[in-house]
């Protein structure tokens, strides 16, 4: 090693060094593969400290006393490879102590090097072994002599610094630099290569052995003390190189600062090499472990690699190795992630059931579940990807759901099949919400999937080629939870859930409008025949129609529904309770025959007087409030209840429910007891009066006597109605003490009989 | 260690020991880097840290055997050649004083002392501090002397601000007169030299 | 004409002398007495200092002409100092007119009274030694004076250097003082003092008001420092290379723009002159900068004289102007401010070094502009406006820090 020879020596300078310098080799001479750490930790005591420190005050004081500024020099220093550092010294005393203190540890380091391990093999001897034993100790070595030769850096070299000379270190930057040039750079190439290897050998072991899927068997008989200090060994070798590259590399401007000059060259080659390692390693597990398997464990290694391997290597910390990872981990894999999603997604599907919680389906499905979260887990951070599994997933979600129906179909009936609708969507809508977070392409795959398989399934739409009838369906499921439960049943379903499932299935459905007619239908059933459950359910459901849809969608209903509540109010009477109900016509779906029959009808006027007057009045009052508009009645749809006193004496009287034409003929009778069918012809149409007449006849409520005398004995010879008499049976027996008479009007019936068509 | 304090013996130059306790004496940065670098260490490695980082600082090969020095817990006896006993006591006193002063954080990471930039405060100067220089001018400088080699930042201070009140207001002529300052300048050279220096005064 | 532009160089230079030279009240004193007992001096059969053979001030007092002279003389530096260029020709060619030589007398003069003064200022040192040890015989003073200087032999450097910082936070004129007391202090003060120089920059730059973002802070060649924020690299980490290349606007002192102009004046009553009587209009922009962005501006016939001390906030005319500096742009420093008619009006100016060892004390115009209410642009014409200059004003002398 050559350098230029200092400036002549001063007597002060070479007593200072002469006194500095065995303390310094004592120091130093700690630096080697044997010293254990313990040892350099305690290599100082008080009086070697503040021997040192003082002598180097002393020397810095006494020059700055009386030293005049002198001239700066530039001197040159040349490395051991022949580079040339040029080196700003002003040429006073301090900076040749500076200069010597540099040399001599240039030196050090130049005889530390063991040439014979330069290209060994084994690993107990090589160079890595070497570096990882001596740096940790150097540097606790070097951070000594900074500490002792304090005084020089602060008085020397930060006034150096401070007047822009940036060649001068303080003494733990000048050994940090010393290292550099003396024993990382000149070796660079097999450190960096050396430490991959660690590395991926390190990454094999742990993978091989500590990092586990919990479907793997642990193999019992590996050592595992043997594996423990191999990895101690490796760990060691991957982080001291690595960390040493960050501290030996010190900026010429910044000195306090290191730059990450030599750090970045190790990490070009490592994510490289790290590529090459995870291609080759995916590659093999693929082959040998099942494609599920290897989804988890991509997982797995992941978080090795920026957890442990992070630690060590600080490499993640840079974004580009992350996506290099991905890339051979991921993305090249990704068409196998796709099957490996579809078949555990299959899997869950087919397992979900009309009894069975969806949480509960997870549960004993978590094999295929935990495979979804890997996957998810796995490409969440890949927009591209989350954006194509999105999209195969809005696929695999209308074929199985699809699926999963036409298996059933033939089991269920249509209660069942609202059922499995809902837990279908339920079970989706929870994968989607654990897994993918509601992420928003997911969403909108997913509400499109809905509506299709809601809409177009084989229990829906036997015949592809004909109208879904998800609407009637639905109608109908909805019927069925807003009607009164028939004697003796009491209400099975709980309202509000099922009112939540009607409004999931009604957001999904496709043909709204159909579905409204229908509803309509079966509202006004439900409005006339009184079977509603209660207003306050159907106004439940109504206003969730509404929020899922416009207010004008359910504009027919509602106003249906208060048609009914507002005209309660119209009208109070005394003896006869009177409960008009005023429709809107064009919101209310009443057929045809109904609507016929009010011009058949001539009215009021041909009611018995007790209740013409009733009408009258009722008439009255509303065309008072509303004039100008036509009240028309729906006598088809009245219903009657009168109370009866024509039992046996002693007993109570019976409770009847009649339609008006009932009620007009039992009104009639009530005098004179007899009553000719012809005196009724005259104001009203036969075939009501016969449809009518039929539910007393065959409960026997009356007894229909011919012109001579002897009684109908079938109904067939109504047809000669004219000749007929209709006598009341008093007193009158029956079993029930009320009797619905609108049970059993049949127009058709009566249509036939007059006809002549009919016969028993 | 909590019962009673540990006591430092500070060895002055002409060898009289000044017992004085660890917290007065760690501000001195020279002392302080001392203790924390060299004798703290048992402590640290006893907190268990992630194993990793054991496992990366655990450098020593497995077969040699962890030979246990075994340090006996002796007083630390620091030599502090420099400074004169009569100093030492002064800046015993002065550190007793500030004990409980909160004081600027110098960085202990190891890698550098600080600078003089760093400690430049501009907090007016302390009343009893003015008191405490009010000295002959060579204690004064002994004690800043003394300061500046144990690296008690906050006593420099004080000291420099002390000579600083000194100087100003004074005019050149006075100043010379107050630290005997020889007026090597000639006629010409203080005309050139006032004219050079005048920017310095507009700000 | 060649005489007086000659002699309005000189005033130039003696002027400039003039405002770097500043006395207390005790000195002013001092020296007056100094001056009436000149003879007394040692100095005073100094060749230098002879007209004609004899002691320039005796010359003056026997020659009556001269006398008259050099107090016109006098008159027309002043004059010509506070820029009334017509009062100062006019002065200059009555004190030729009367003595032909008067320039050289006054020159002579002026460095004589300038050498005593600063004989009054050792003086006064001495009355301080006397006050100081009264009693003490001389021989003892010499003792004195023999005396080892301690500060400088048991300091080191860097506690000389951390002293002298300290001197400069409390005062930048007591800095300036030490280091002008002896040549190692003045190397020490100005020298290779890196943390003096960083604390002038920090103090300066601290308050400069810049236009908008930190990009614009910085210049063209600045940008290619990595850090931005540490502007210093760019120049080597040389705060005081830094400080000198790096503009900066000085709040202790104003900035003055002397202009004349020419008024033809009417012909007198009953004059036979075959020339108009032309009247030199003298008027003065002053510019007091203050750290928080606002600048004080007076356009005014007063003299500095009468305005300076006196340019606070609200000051007679005084407007108020908002200043930044854009260093992107060619060390440009617009005003911004609202004319009596509300629109916006721009002055822009470059900060330029007056004199190499004075930097940045001159502005120099550029532009100066406003809008009207549609926006469109108009100039006003600048050819007549002269440079302003820095003038230190020592009853300003508040921390910066307080002004904000």
């Amino acid at each position: 090693m050559s350098t230029t020879e200092l400036t002549e020596e001063s007597e002060l300078l070479r007593d200072t060094w002469n006194f500095v310098e065995p303390s310094i080799k004592e120091l130093l001479d700690n630096v080697n593969m044997n010293t254990p750490m313990s040892h350099v930790d305690q290599n100082c005591n008080p009086a070697l400290y503040m021997k040192v420190y003082t002598c180097i005050y002393n020397f810095c004081v006494q020059l700055s006393r009386n030293s005049s500024n002198r001239e700066i020099e530039t001197m040159n220093i040349v490395n051991k490879d022949g580079k040339q550092d040029k080196l700003i010294y002003d040429t006073s005393d301090t900076s040749n102590l500076y200069m010597k203190l540099a040399r001599y540890i240039i030196d050090f380091l130049d005889g530390l090097i063991p040439e014979s391990l330069i290209d060994n093999n084994d690993k107990k001897t090589d160079f890595l072994n070497f570096y990882k034993k001596t740096f940790p100790k150097y540097v606790k070595v070097i951070s000594t002599l900074d500490k002792i030769f304090d005084y020089m850096n602060r008085f020397w070299i930060e006034s150096q610094r401070s007047n822009g000379n940036p060649n001068v270190f303080k003494v733990y930057q000048l050994g940090l630099n010393c290292w550099r040039h003396i024993i990382y750079t000149p070796n660079q190439d097999l450190i960096v290569k050396m430490t991959i290897d660690s590395c991926n050998e390190y990454r094999q072991l742990q993978l091989e052995h500590v990092i586990k899927l919990e479907e793997d068997v642990s193999d019992s008989d590996v050592d595992k003390n043997a594996i423990r200090k191999q990895a101690k060994d490796l760990v060691q070798r991957i982080y001291w190189p690595i960390n040493s590259s960050l501290m030996i590399c010190i900026g010429p401007s910044e000195y306090m600062k290191s730059t990450d000059e030599l750090y970045n060259r190790f990490r070009t080659v490592f994510e490289i090499e790290t590529q090459k390692f995870y291609k080759e390693y995916s590659k093999d597990l693929l082959s040998s472990k099942s494609l599920n398997y290897f989804v988890k464990f991509v997982l797995k290694i992941r978080e090795f690699e920026e957890t442990t391997i992070n630690e060590l290597t600080k490499a993640y910390n840079y974004g580009s190795l992350s996506s290099s990872l991905d890339e051979v981990l991921v993305i090249d894999n990704f068409e196998r992630f796709l099957t490996s999603f579809g078949d555990s997604y299959h899997a869950l599907i087919q397992k979900v059931d009309i009894k069975e919680q969806a949480s509960t389906v997870v549960m004993n499905n978590s094999n295929e579940y935990n495979t979804l979260v890997s996957i998810w887990d796995s490409i969440k951070l890949h927009p591209q990807l989350v954006h194509k599994l999105s999209e195969y997933f809005g696929v695999y979600c209308t074929k199985y759901c699809c699926e999963r129906i036409m298996n059933s179909v033939g089991y269920i009936d249509f209660k069942d099949y609202i059922t499995l609708l809902i837990q279908l969507y339920e079970f989706n809508k929870l994968l989607l919400e654990d897994i993918m977070n509601l992420q928003a392409a997911f969403a909108k795959v997913f509400d499109n999937s809905c509506r299709n398989f809601f809409n177009h399934n084989s229990f829906a739409q036997p015949d592809p080629k004909e109208m879904s009838h998800q609407p009637e369906i639905l109608a109908k499921h909805a019927d069925t939870i807003l009607k009164k439960p028939t004697k003796n049943q009491s209400y099975t379903y709980d309202f509000y859930k099922e009112k939540d499932n009607i409004v999931i299935l009604f957001q999904y459905l496709d043909d709204k409008d159909t579905f409204e007619h229908e509803y309509r239908k079966l509202f006004t059933k439900r409005l006339i025949h009184g079977t509603t459950r209660g207003e306050s359910y159907e106004v439940s459901l109504i206003s969730s129609f509404q929020g899922t849809n416009s207010l004008e969608y359910t504009g027919k209903i509602s106003k249906m529904l208060q048609d009914i509540t507002s005209s309660r109010e119209l009208l109070e009477t005394k003896d006869v309770k009177f409960e008009p109900s005023v429709v809107a016509k064009a919101m209310w779906p009443f057929t045809e025959d109904q609507q016929l029959e009010n011009e058949t009808m001539d009215g009021v006027l041909c009611l018995p007087d007790e209740m013409k007057t009733i009408f009258q009045t009722f008439e009255h009052v509303y065309q008072e409030q509303h004039q100008g508009r036509v009240l028309n009645w729906l006598w088809s749809l009245s219903k009657t209840e009168l109370e009866a006193n024509i039992s046996k004496p002693g007993r109570p009287p019976f409770r009847f429910i009649l339609s008006i034409y009932q009620t007009m003929i039992l009104m009639n009778l009530q005098k004179t007891n007899t009553l000719k069918l012809s005196d009724l012809a005259q104001n009203f149409q036969m075939k009501f009066i016969i449809a009518h007449l039929i539910p007393f006849y065959s409960k026997k409520l009356i007894t229909l006597i011919k012109e001579d005398g002897s009684t109908v004995k079938s109904i067939a010879e109504l047809k000669n109605y004219s000749e007929v008499t209709i006598k009341l049976n008093v007193p009158y027996k029956a079993l029930n003490q009320s009797i619905n008479f609108t049970i059993g009007i049949n127009m058709g019936l009566a249509e036939s009989i007059l006809n002549g068509e009919y016969h028993d | 260690m909590s019962e009673s304090e540990k006591m430092i013996t500070l060895v002055s130059g002409e060898g009289a020991e000044h017992q004085v306790p660890e917290s007065i004496i760690s501000k001195s940065i020279l002392i302080k880097n001392f203790l924390q670098d060299f004798q703290n260490d048992k402590r640290e490695t006893t907190n268990t840290k992630s194993s990793l980082m054991d496992d990366i600082n655990d450098i020593d090969d497995d077969d040699e055997e962890q030979e246990e020095v075994a340090q006996t817990e002796n007083d630390i006896v620091m030599p502090i050649p420099n400074v004169r006993s009569s100093i030492l006591t002064k800046i015993i006193k002065w550190l007793e004083h500030h004990k409980n002063d909160t004081t600027l954080e110098y960085n202990n990471d190891g890698t550098s002392s600080t600078s003089v930039d760093d400690l430049r405060r501009t907090d007016p100067l302390d009343e009893w501090d003015k008191q405490f220089f009010s000295v002959n001018q060579e204690t004064m400088y002994e004690i800043i002397l003394a300061s500046n080699y144990l690296n008690i930042p906050q006593l420099l201070d004080s000291g420099c601000k002390v000579i600083a009140n000194m100087i100003r207001g004074k005019s050149d002529v006075e100043i010379r007169q107050i630290f005997n300052i020889e007026d090597d300048f000639t006629k010409e050279e203080k005309e050139a030299i006032r004219r050079e220096n005048e920017w310095a005064e507009q700000i | 004409m060649a005489v007086i532009s000659s002699a309005e160089t000189n005033v130039a230079e003696i002027s400039d002398r003039f405002m770097s030279t500043n006395l207390n009240e005790k000195e002013t004193n001092r020296l007056q007495e100094i001056i009436k007992n000149h003879k007394l001096t040692n100095i005073y059969k100094d060749g230098k200092y002879m007209i004609d053979g004899v002691n320039v001030l005796d010359y003056i007092e026997a020659n009556e002409n001269s006398q008259k002279a050099i107090d016109d003389f006098i008159k027309a530096a002043e004059k010509e100092k506070v820029g009334k260029m017509n009062d100062a020709v006019a002065l200059y060619r009555s004190a030729m007119r009367i003595c032909e030589d008067i320039e050289k007398i006054y020159r002579t003069k002026i460095k004589y009274e300038y050498e005593l003064e600063l004989l009054a200022k050792s003086n006064d040192k001495e009355t301080m030694k006397e006050i100081q040890f009264t009693g003490e015989s001389s021989s003892e003073d010499e003792n004195l004076t023999n005396e080892p200087c301690l500060l400088l032999d048991l300091l080191p450097k860097t506690i000389l250097r951390q002293i002298s910082l300290e001197v400069f936070n409390l005062s930048p004129e007591s800095f300036v003082r030490l280091a002008s007391t002896c040549t190692s202090l003045q190397s020490l003060c100005f020298q290779n003092n890196g943390s003096f120089y960083k604390n002038f920059a920090e103090r300066v730059y601290k308050y400069q008001v810049y236009d908008m973002g930190l990009s614009l802070r910085i210049s063209a060649e600045e940008k290619k420092v990595i850090d931005e924020w540490n502007i210093v690299d760019y120049y080597n980490n040389n705060y005081e290379k830094m400080l000198k290349m790096r503009p900066y606007i000085k709040f202790q002192g104003v900035y003055i723009s002397v202009n004349n102009y020419i008024r033809q004046g009417g012909y007198v009553e009953g004059s036979s002159s075959l020339f108009n009587p032309i009247h030199m209009v003298t008027y003065y922009r002053y510019f007091r900068f203050m750290p928080n962005g606002d600048v004080i501006r007076l356009l005014t016939t007063d003299e500095p004289s009468v305005v300076v001390k006196n340019l606070y906030y609200g000051y007679k005319d005084s407007g108020i102007g908002r200043w930044s500096i854009n260093t992107t742009n060619a060390n440009l420093l617009t005003i911004e401010r609202l004319n009596k008619t509300g629109d916006k009006c721009y002055e822009q100016l470059n900060i330029e070094n007056h004199t190499k060892r004075l930097p940045h004390n001159k502005l120099t115009w550029i532009e100066s502009f406003f809008y009207d209410e549609v926006g469109e642009k108009f100039n006003f014409n600048l050819k007549k406006e002269k440079n302003f200059y820095f003038s230190r004003v020592r009853s300003y002398d508040v921390e910066i820090g307080v002004l904000t």
